[in-house]
């Protein structure tokens, strides 16, 4: 570890980018004029040039479908890369598999953690590793990891079963994995995205405290501000072409957001200030209402609120506090066992997803891959889903009108302006942002009355969040109420009208975005704060 | 995944892309390298495979014996075609063999009537025979159906032990002594006059019912065209209804299926029962082309089991579900050709169609994943 921290003292700032007189022996991952293609001629990368030092924290800055991952894959020996020379400290390298990174000292914390829900820490760590024997000598692996965490401050019981952890602590378990196959060059893949703002504040100690121990680290991110305050280089890929690599020190938010997107964009969305119709009634009304989760545990504790139309009621907490089960509970999937719902006056308490559509309710689901596409199905059999069973896109109540439904999807496709090359591809194969495009396309069609907007912007790149964000308050514009759940305050506090901050299952309070501040709801989100 | 053995390396990869072309292709070619393994099999054996193969050759030369492949084939068309929809939505439907069993012997019971006495129009037996095969194997498609949808029990496990149930009673009916067994006497008069008609006596022992009158029978060319209809209306259903969307839909993921208010039990219910009346079909035809008296022996070749495998080799498309079950009737055909030509062994034949079988599923592996072989 004492030679790369030398090493990481030398480094000059550096001068521009050229991959001929790179010296591989100064890097701790050289990667030269990488070119990735993937059948159906989509470029992943295109000719980039890539190089980590040793001991810093380098951010993969891009919009999803920018090749940060494709590239991290092949570094990772997940991918083969068509052409392009890889340098892992000095030696140049030919990688097969992730087995061989992990042999060179690279190892990758995936996005989508892969653990065993079922198997405790320890076991899921020691899975592969041959070291612990045939019959697993689980003591020594433990007294590992507590000395891993110990040594990063934090804290992980080796004992406790994966699913009864937080997405934070998986992250660490993740963490732990790849050190204790020794890897010095560590990988993260947007490890924030599932992460609450205080356990991204906790991670990036714990990187810090890596990063000064010598270990390298490569940080994906398409969030700014995070690359900003933690990387100590940005490399910006656009389209899978290398941009640049900055220094946080030499440019603003804006800059990057630019290098990023290729154009300007809008941070601050304009907000018109709307009173409130009082003369009309609310469409939602949720009263006293109890529910409980997959675990068996209340999860919304007595909850009232409404909701007028034109109007976003923003729900700020930190994910897990009950407002997912609030809002499949509004949606017709989870029935509460006590409390009213009521939509346009109408009592729908116990009333099943289909009738909740008819009254004009749109959904955006947490989980878009799951809930809300059908991956291996076509763009056109997603974008019909819920609404199949009704004219015009059905003949005689039972025939689908294929006329009908392509002119539909096309139509679809073109307003939301979903990138894909036709409207048969499978939607597994288009990004996240426009599979979000594909839900938005789907549920606002036809002016909803009551739009339930779960996560509506997580995981996606600044473009698409932007588009999001603009479409809903296009909506509440239009007339729609809007319930709208989110755990990024900024979000929260630009849309909402009136925010209702949730923690743990209660609501602590609802508050006007004007007459608040950040610390106010952070406060009441923790639970130390009731309004 | 990769192997590497000496100087070279092995490599699974995933196809990303899978032309059109592949599936059949595959299938072709696994069948050859399967019918050139068997050749070794039977010079093992001490059989020349060169003449073995000529004679089993037959069964697509020889008008006659294609005629008895397709016979054969007619009821596994009913079975695979049957599973294509349970399969879609991701209910593995193994009871195929069940829904048969019940659907034969709803089928039996006009003719059970005939022979105790009650008589019907002539004309209305077939067709009242379709309509009980199709209640029968569909209210037995019911029952895992509806204990998978309202409580989750494993759709697997309930469908295969009801194949079992469903046989027993079968024993139980026709077993000597049991209610429907040809020596029972309910059905003496009628039955002993008809047999003395055509100049045979009861065999002592027998497990079975009395015969199917000619005027309940089919021939086998009826047979093949209801399959066609059967076919294209469960292509049809797949492809052009709601219902075959929705389908698609559960298949794909439960999840998103709730979320757009798809009633599961409704799906499952609908479906299954569909399922349960094609398989049960399968069971009316195999009785009333050829087999003519409800016995335990009903489905020998295990049509109910063969239509898994020739419904996924067919991606469960109920058209090219017949092509695949033509191919199984001419292997079937080919062994017993084996069997009564070269005196070779009921169990190699049936072992020869097993080897077959196995390399048509090694080659779906391929369909997925393409193997390198890399030097180093």
């Amino acid at each position: 570890m004492s030679i790369s921290e030398a090493q990481a003292r030398q480094v000059k700032p550096e001068t521009k980018t050229s991959s001929e007189g790179l010296d591989p022996s100064k890097y701790a991952v050289l990667m030269v004029d990488i070119v990735k293609t993937f059948p159906g001629g989509v470029v992943a990368n295109n000719h980039i040039t890539f190089d980590l030092r040793y001991g810093e924290i380098h951010g993969l800055l891009g919009e999803n479908g920018a090749g940060k991952t494709t590239l991290m894959n092949i570094l990772y020996g997940l991918y083969k890369p068509d052409s392009g020379d890889i340098y892992i400290k000095g030696r140049k390298v030919k990688l097969h598999s992730p087995k061989d990174a992990i042999r060179y000292g690279v190892g990758l914390v995936p996005q989508h953690f892969k653990l065993v829900e079922v198997h405790t820490v320890a076991e899921n760590v020691i899975l592969g590793l041959r070291e612990y024997g045939f019959i697993i000598r689980m003591k020594e692996a433990e007294k590992k990891i507590k000395e891993l965490a110990d040594r990063y401050k934090f804290r992980i019981n080796p004992r406790a079963k994966i699913w009864q952890l937080s997405m934070g602590e998986r992250q660490y378990v993740e963490i732990i994995k790849a050190l204790l196959r020794n890897v010095d060059i560590l990988i993260l893949d947007e490890p924030t995205t599932v992460l609450t703002p205080q356990e991204s504040e906790q991670l990036f100690k714990v990187l810090r405290r890596m990063k000064e121990e010598g270990k390298s680290i490569i940080f994906i991110t398409h969030k700014l501000d995070e690359a900003l305050s933690l990387c100590d280089r940005i490399t910006v890929l656009r389209k899978g072409r290398k941009v640049g690599t900055v220094t946080p020190d030499k440019v603003t938010k804006v800059d990057l957001a630019k290098m990023m997107v290729g154009r300007e964009v809008l941070f601050r969305i304009s907000k018109t200030k709307k009173e409130l119709p009082k003369n009309k009634g609310p469409i939602l009304i949720v009263k006293n209402l109890n529910v409980l989760s997959d675990k068996g545990i209340l999860a919304v504790k007595n909850i009232s609120f409404e909701i007028y139309p034109g109007e976003i009621l923003g729900i700020a907490g930190i994910a897990g506090s009950g407002q997912e089960e609030l809002a499949e509970a509004i949606a017709g999937l989870r029935k509460p066992i006590s409390g009213k719902i009521i939509i346009k006056g109408k009592d729908v308490t116990r009333a099943s997803p289909k009738e909740i559509f008819e009254l004009k309710v749109a959904y955006i689901p947490e989980d878009r891959i799951r809930v809300g596409s059908l991956p291996n199905l076509s763009l056109w059999e997603n974008l019909i889903l819920r609404r199949h069973r009704y004219e015009p896109l059905v003949k005689k109540k039972l025939l689908l009108n294929f006329r009908e439904i392509f002119k539909f999807a096309q139509e679809r496709k073109k307003e939301y302006d979903i990138m894909a090359v036709n409207i048969f591809v499978p939607v597994r194969t288009l990004s996240g942002g426009n599979l979000q495009r594909m839900i938005l396309a789907r549920e606002l069609t036809g002016e909803p009355d009551l739009i339930i907007a779960v996560y509506p912007t997580r995981g996606l790149d600044v473009g698409a969040t932007e588009y999001v964000r603009k479409v809903l308050l296009r909506e509440r514009d239009r007339g729609a109420a809007v319930l709208l759940i989110s755990e990024e305050l900024d979000e929260i506090l630009q849309l909402s009208d009136r925010i209702a901050v949730i923690h743990n299952g209660e609501i602590m309070g609802i508050v006007r975005p004007e007459e608040t501040t950040i610390e106010e709801i952070g406060l009441m989100m923790g639970g130390a704060l009731k309004k | 995944m990769a192997l590497t053995i000496g100087r070279y390396k092995i490599k699974v990869e995933r196809r990303l892309v899978i032309k059109r072309e592949l599936p059949a292709l595959i299938s072709i070619v696994s069948a050859i390298i399967g019918v050139l393994v068997g050749g070794l099999f039977f010079l093992a054996l001490g059989y020349s495979p060169i003449d073995a193969y000529s004679r089993v050759g037959r069964v697509f030369t020889d008008a006659k014996t294609f005629f008895l492949a397709v016979r054969v084939a007619i009821p596994i068309m009913f079975t695979s075609i049957a599973l294509t929809l349970p399969f879609r939505m991701n209910f593995f439907n193994i009871g195929a063999e069940g829904q048969l069993y019940m659907g034969a012997i709803g089928a039996m019971i006009p003719v059970i009537l005939y022979w105790s006495g009650v008589d019907l129009p002539q004309p209305l037996y077939v067709p009242l025979m379709i309509i009980l095969a199709i209640l029968f194997g569909g209210l037995w498609g019911l029952i895992p159906a509806y204990l998978r949808a309202k409580w989750r029990v494993n759709e697997i496990l309930t469908s295969l032990m009801l194949n079992f149930v469903a046989l027993q009673f079968i024993w139980y009916l026709v077993s000597p002594g049991g209610p429907w067994n040809e020596a029972n006497p309910a059905f003496k008069e009628r039955y002993l006059e008809y047999l003395k008609t055509q100049g045979v006596t009861l065999i002592p022992g027998f497990k079975g019912t009395p015969v199917i009158p000619e005027f309940a029978r089919i021939d086998s060319v009826s047979a093949l065209v209801l399959a066609v209809v059967a076919a294209t209306i469960i292509y049809f259903l797949g492809t052009r209804t709601v219902l075959g969307y929705e389908i698609k839909v559960v298949g794909e993921s439960e999840l998103a299926s709730k979320y757009a208010g798809v009633n599961y039990m409704r799906m499952a219910l609908v479906t299954m029962f569909i399922s349960g009346a094609l398989a049960g079909l399968a069971g009316f035809v195999s009785l009333s082309t050829y087999l003519l008296k409800l016995m335990p022996e009903i489905s020998t070749a295990g049509y109910g089991y063969t239509g898994i495998i020739a419904a996924w080799l067919a991606r469960l498309n109920p058209i090219a579900c017949l092509f695949v079950s033509i191919f199984f009737g001419a292997l079937t055909q080919a062994g017993s050709i084996m069997q009564q030509e070269l005196r070779i062994s009921h169990y190699v034949s049936v072992g020869f169609e097993g080897l077959i079988f196995l390399f048509l599923v090694m080659g779906d592996f391929l369909l997925h994943y393409r193997v390198r072989i890399i030097k180093r």
